[in-house]
């Protein structure tokens, strides 16, 4: 099963997009944790938006999800220039860093998620569910 | 956007809605509004939030951290099974007092 839908880079925007692939999943009989898959997905939307967009609502967010019994798949990729991602990828703010403020997306994306690549300009983030 | 209720010096600010990217600008400033008065406790009623992404975490640090400066902790009530496995993945629940009615 597929999902696709473009979005304007607006941080307004992602509630409504997620609630259509929480439906997405629920209509698919999804059997992960759809707390951790919905938060995975605002995280790379977030990312897209204030990082990859910088905030230009005239530019153009695209979600592609593809679900089967194996797994899921989540592709976001923004029209930017490209962010830094591997710059905060590997970032864990569990430690000394517990109470800083910024920079835990891509943590809470490792905590659920079995997979993600970058590619090598940096404006589209693939992220995999095994099931 | 959140509703705020004060009995004394004790106040309890509950969200109307998820803690997430789209809203946390409005939401610091409530929060900043209140860390301006003379408060002796400052909690969150999270029974309306089902979700908390990791800007709304960064908003919840930011309040903790002013009230260290006061002495004091951020306090959370009511916390979802999913929020208060969150807190705990990030270690959150060791620095925040949570009030956890489950």
């Amino acid at each position: 099963m597929q999902f696709r839908e473009v979005i304007s880079a607006s941080l307004s925007t992602i509630d409504p997009l997620c609630k259509k692939v929480e439906h997405f999943l629920q209509d698919n009989e999804f059997e992960g944790d759809l707390f951790w898959v919905l938060l995975g997905i605002r995280e790379l939307l977030t990312n897209a938006v204030i990082h990859g967009s910088k905030l230009d609502a005239r530019k153009e967010v695209e979600i592609e999800l593809q679900l089967n019994r194996q797994r899921l798949m989540v592709q976001v990729t923004d029209r930017g220039e490209g962010f830094q991602w591997r710059e905060v990828v590997d970032r864990d703010l569990r430690g000394t860093h517990v109470l800083q403020e910024h920079g835990r997306g891509f943590f809470i994306i490792r905590q659920y998620f079995d997979e993600l690549r970058i590619n090598s300009k940096g404006n589209q983030v693939v992220i995999i569910k095994n099931l | 956007m959140s509703e705020i209720s004060r009995n004394g010096q004790q106040v309890v600010v509950k969200p109307e809605q998820d803690i997430v990217a789209s809203m946390v600008e409005d939401f610091h400033k409530e929060l900043k509004g209140v860390l301006e008065e003379e408060i002796e406790s400052l909690t969150i009623d999270l029974a309306k939030v089902r979700m908390i992404d990791s800007m709304g975490l960064g908003v919840l640090i930011a309040t903790h951290n002013s009230l260290q400066k006061k002495g004091l902790s951020l306090e959370l009530a009511n916390p979802s099974e999913d929020i208060m496995k969150l807190l705990k993945t990030m270690r959150l629940d060791q620095h925040f007092v949570i009030n956890d009615a489950s």
